[in-house]
């Protein structure tokens, strides 16, 4: 028997796979490190061996040049389309500037966006396919339902070039209302409030008998708890600037990774707690800072980016032609959901305290999971009907875009319209497909564009021209021309203007399938032996360093912990070394936090200390004091 | 082609029954008045068929949906009286018997054929549930003016919607809480009468004068007007949304 199908949630910050079991029901699957999720890193280390999951989020510090976070940010796009901030916190250098495909330059080859998210699958899958015993070859890959046709296309391809089959691109807020109503308990009209680590979705659906109907979905393809996290760590640049610290040092794309780092771990903390503490301290560039963040202060600086999800659910219910009171549930979805503010908007807004039963992180797999065992033949009465987000329709002339398939439109979909010459025995048309709800062309996305020639001379408006459109089960399009009288046709699969063509894809499917022969284990090896060696290093300064200070408890911990990292270190498995060194790193939590306090509190000017300690108290007047025992929580992001 | 894939046990895979997907005859009666021509028994398994395109027995999929109109692909006959809960039940059936998804283990020219009825069925749906494109598509059914060649609409209107853009113009300059108040209860009422217009549409097809009846391109001509008028109507409706949404 095949391998099964696997549902894989490639997310911006974290990606994770799922399976259906033997009972019917969806389960993420854990590794054999006992770890579901692979953090969406990769980091290309020296000597050619590229480093997946948590092992690259750990060489970020170190190695922020050659380690690449959210990717998934720029999927389909080209150097124009980032916004100056995703700019400035993206380290590495991208070719080229024109209006293609960017793409990475790290340790001077070039890399697209496509590759590295390949990169990421083949882990996904390697893991998964350890723990089937079964080679995975066939895969359902879920992607936000707002994405545009060429971010779609990016991801099918970053697929192919990993060697696999994508038997479906699904759209994630979709995928978790399969999560969600599997069960057959709770048919009615869902929105699902999706907000992921670089993107935000919002789908309204309709479940009613295992038919899981969306109504409407809308969303904003660039926004997520990504930007939450800018944001904190943009803030604390501004104060680190005002006191003192060199340009330069802000500048550093290590000190950038330490402080996203550091904010990232302060939004998750205040999830729970009222209060954190960020701590910035790079020796490397005499760097000690440390600011306490309360979270009502927290939920200031986000407000705003929080504020940005309210346009696209009044629209989605709108376009449903639904009020807010005719909605039974509303699910939460994504990392960025565990966020209190981010609950507290959409309860205000919904009018009803939304669905978190579900685990966010993990509910998007799941569904994925259950499409792909629906691809493999299984629920049969389950039927998933899907609607494409953007319409879509071509450039006419005068540059407006004659509308050809509205927003919200069921998927497949077919839609013709009639087009006509504009000058006496014109032989060719052009057909600009463009994407997107504004009125004129050059406001919405560019698809490409497809040419009928060889019309026969005719006056100007006598040629019958029907452009017809066509929407797969993937949302993919596929557009063709023809005309009547003569019976002339040409037919496009759209190659986005941001995306890659047929060759190209093949060119790195084959590529990909090379490198796949060298000894990648061996590389992988090599590099987290490295890492882990470098890790130990720090640990046993630091434990130097506090020495007398740490409980015997946390010591003793902490020195099980180092032992199994350097017996990892002697085997030849690399999921040994990284799991061990994952649960180092957590053991060692309470030292780096005590050496870090330490050390800022021994080496920070007199000027920024003063500051420091006049916040802090500042914050802490405001807020409820709480004991800071509470654990920390560490999978989501 | 009506093997039953592999099916693990759940909730989700009971039988088909619960569904809807094996009695063809239990989405309600096809009216005898129906003047489409859509085969009745399936040439396969000999059971009825609610719609010509599939099925709902035994799923053999019959792919001429070229050959029929948004009506007779759903079993329907032509009328702009359809029940919108047996529309979508007909919907539902016609999905479960046509979309890609239950086609996946199957050879690759049934998905094909199942992306393009399925794409049919949608864009037939799409029509028939919305009462203005209904009639819009009855209208050219019965070769009717279409609006590109007949832009008049009753007799008096566009002087009444003078007044109500001047409303929303208006409002747009101040949009203060109470103009958007005004604004919905606006929409309301130009939804009221865009309803109205339709039943009027409708009453004229149910009393359409036959083909060669010189009272017929008179009739024609009246649902033209009110048509028009439904589509300005829409218009101003879509603006009001969007401007309470932003
Ligand atoms: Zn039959």
């Amino acid at each position: 028997m095949a391998a099964p199908v696997l549902g894989i949630d490639l997310g911006t910050t974290n990606s994770l796979a799922a399976l259906v079991g033997a009972d019917g029901k969806p389960a993420a699957l854990r590794g054999l490190d006992g770890e579901a999720i692979v953090p969406s890193v990769v980091s290309f280390a020296e000597g050619g061996a590229v480093v997946v999951g948590r092992a690259a989020r750990r060489r970020a510090a170190d190695d922020p040049m050659h380690t690449v976070f959210s990717v998934k940010r720029l999927m389909g796009k080209g150097i124009e389309d980032l916004t100056e901030v995703e700019r400035s916190h993206c380290p590495y250098e991208f070719v080229p500037a024109d209006g293609s495909q960017l793409r990475l330059k790290i340790r001077g080859r070039e890399y697209t966006p496509q590759e590295i998210s390949a990169q990421i699958l083949r882990e996904v899958v390697n893991r998964a396919s350890a723990v089937v015993g079964e080679t995975v070859t066939r895969v359902v890959i879920t992607v936000p339902a707002y994405f545009d046709e060429s971010q779609k296309q990016a991801t099918m391809a970053a697929g192919q070039i990993a060697g696999l089959q994508v038997l479906r691109i699904l759209n994630e807020p979709t995928a978790a209302s399969l999560a969600y109503g599997l069960d057959g308990l709770h048919d009615g009209v869902v929105v699902v409030y999706d907000l992921g680590g670089g993107t935000f979705d919002v789908s309204v659906l309709k479940i009613e008998s295992g038919v899981f109907r969306v109504l409407a979905t809308n969303g904003d393809a660039a926004l997520g708890g990504d930007d939450f996290d800018r944001a904190i760590a943009e803030r604390c640049a501004q104060e680190m600037r005002a006191a003192g610290v060199p340009e330069t040092a802000l500048r550093d794309p290590g000190l950038l990774q330490v402080l996203r780092a550091a904010a990232e771990r302060a939004k998750m903390e205040l999830s729970e707690k009222l209060e954190t503490e960020l701590v910035i301290s790079e020796d490397r560039l005499g760097v000690r800072w440390r600011r306490t963040l309360a979270r009502a202060e927290f939920e200031s600086i986000v407000a705003p980016l929080i504020e940005r999800t309210v346009g696209p659910c009044r629209r989605a219910l709108s376009d449903a032609e639904l009020e807010p009171e005719q909605v039974h549930a509303v699910v939460l979805v994504g990392g960025a959901t565990y966020v209190p503010a981010v609950r507290a908007r959409v309860e205000q807004l919904f009018g009803r305290k939304p669905y978190c039963e579900l685990n966010p992180m993990e509910v998007v797999a799941l569904g994925a999971a259950v499409q792909a065992k629906k691809l493999e033949g299984g629920f049969q009465n389950l039927l998933l009907l899907d609607v494409t987000p953007l319409s879509l329709g071509t450039e006419t002339y005068g540059g407006a875009v004659a509308k050809v398939i509205p927003r919200n439109t069921a998927i497949p979909a077919r839609a013709s319209e009639q087009f006509t010459t504009f000058t006496d025995n014109q032989t060719a048309i052009v057909f600009h497909i463009c994407q997107g709800e504004r009125e004129l062309a050059k406001d919405c996305r560019s698809l490409g564009k497809l040419i009928l020639r060889g019309i026969p001379g005719m006056p100007a408006g006598m040629p019958r021209v029907d452009v017809t459109f066509h929407i797969d089960s993937d949302g993919l399009l596929t557009v063709t021309a023809q005309e009547r009288r003569s019976g002339v046709k040409a037919k496009v699969e759209i190659v986005p203007k941001h995306g890659l063509s047929l060759d190209e894809i093949t060119r790195l499917v084959q590529e990909a399938a090379a490198h796949a022969k060298e000894d990648f284990v061996a590389a992988r090896l090599a590099t987290l032996r490295a890492d882990a060696e470098f890790v130990l290093r720090k640990l046993d300064a630091r434990v130097a360093d506090a020495a007398g200070r740490l409980d015997a408890e946390t010591l003793s911990e902490i020195q099980t912990a180092r032992d199994g990292v350097v017996d990892a270190m002697a085997g030849q498995s690399p999921d040994g070394i990284d799991g061990a060194l994952h649960y180092l790193e957590d053991v060692a939590r309470p030292l780096v936090e005590m050496t870090m306090n330490t050390v800022a509190q021994r080496a920070v000017s007199g000027k920024l200390l003063d500051e420091v300690t006049q916040s802090a108290e500042r914050t802490k007047a405001a807020a409820p004091a709480h004991d800071g025992s509470g654990p920390l929580s560490v999978k989501r992001g | 082609m009506a093997e039953s894939p592999n099916r693990p046990a759940h909730p989700l895979d009971a039988p088909e029954a619960a569904a809807g997907g094996s009695a063809c005859g239990s989405l309600g009666h096809t009216p005898a008045a129906s003047i489409c021509a859509v085969p009745s028994r399936c040439v396969r398994c000999d059971e009825p068929l609610t719609t010509p395109l599939v099925c709902g027995s035994c799923r053999t999929v019959f792919p001429a949906a070229n050959e029929y109109d948004h009506f007779a692909r759903f079993g329907l006959p032509r009328t702009m009286e359809i029940d919108e809960r047996d529309l979508e039940r007909r919907y539902l059936m016609l999905s479960r018997g046509l979309h890609p998804d239950q086609f996946a283990v199957r050879g690759t020219e049934d998905k094909l054929l199942a992306e393009q009825l399925s794409a049919h069925v949608n864009d037939a749906f799409s029509v028939l549930k919305d009462r203005f494109r209904r009639a819009e598509y009855l209208l050219e059914l019965e070769g009717g003016p279409q609006r590109a060649q007949e832009k008049r609409t009753p007799a008096g209107f566009l002087a009444e919607m003078l007044e109500v853009n001047e409303q929303i113009e208006e409002a747009r300059g101040a949009l203060d809480d109470s103009a958007r108040k005004q604004m919905a209860s606006l929409r309301a009422e130009i939804t009221k009468r865009r309803d109205a217009f339709l039943a009027e549409v409708a009453q004229a097809f149910a009393s359409l004068p036959a083909q060669g009846d010189l009272r017929r391109p008179g009739v024609l001509l009246k649902i033209r007007e009110r048509l028009n008028a439904c589509a300005y109507l829409e218009g101003l409706s879509v603006q009001i949304r969007e401007m309470l949404v932003s």
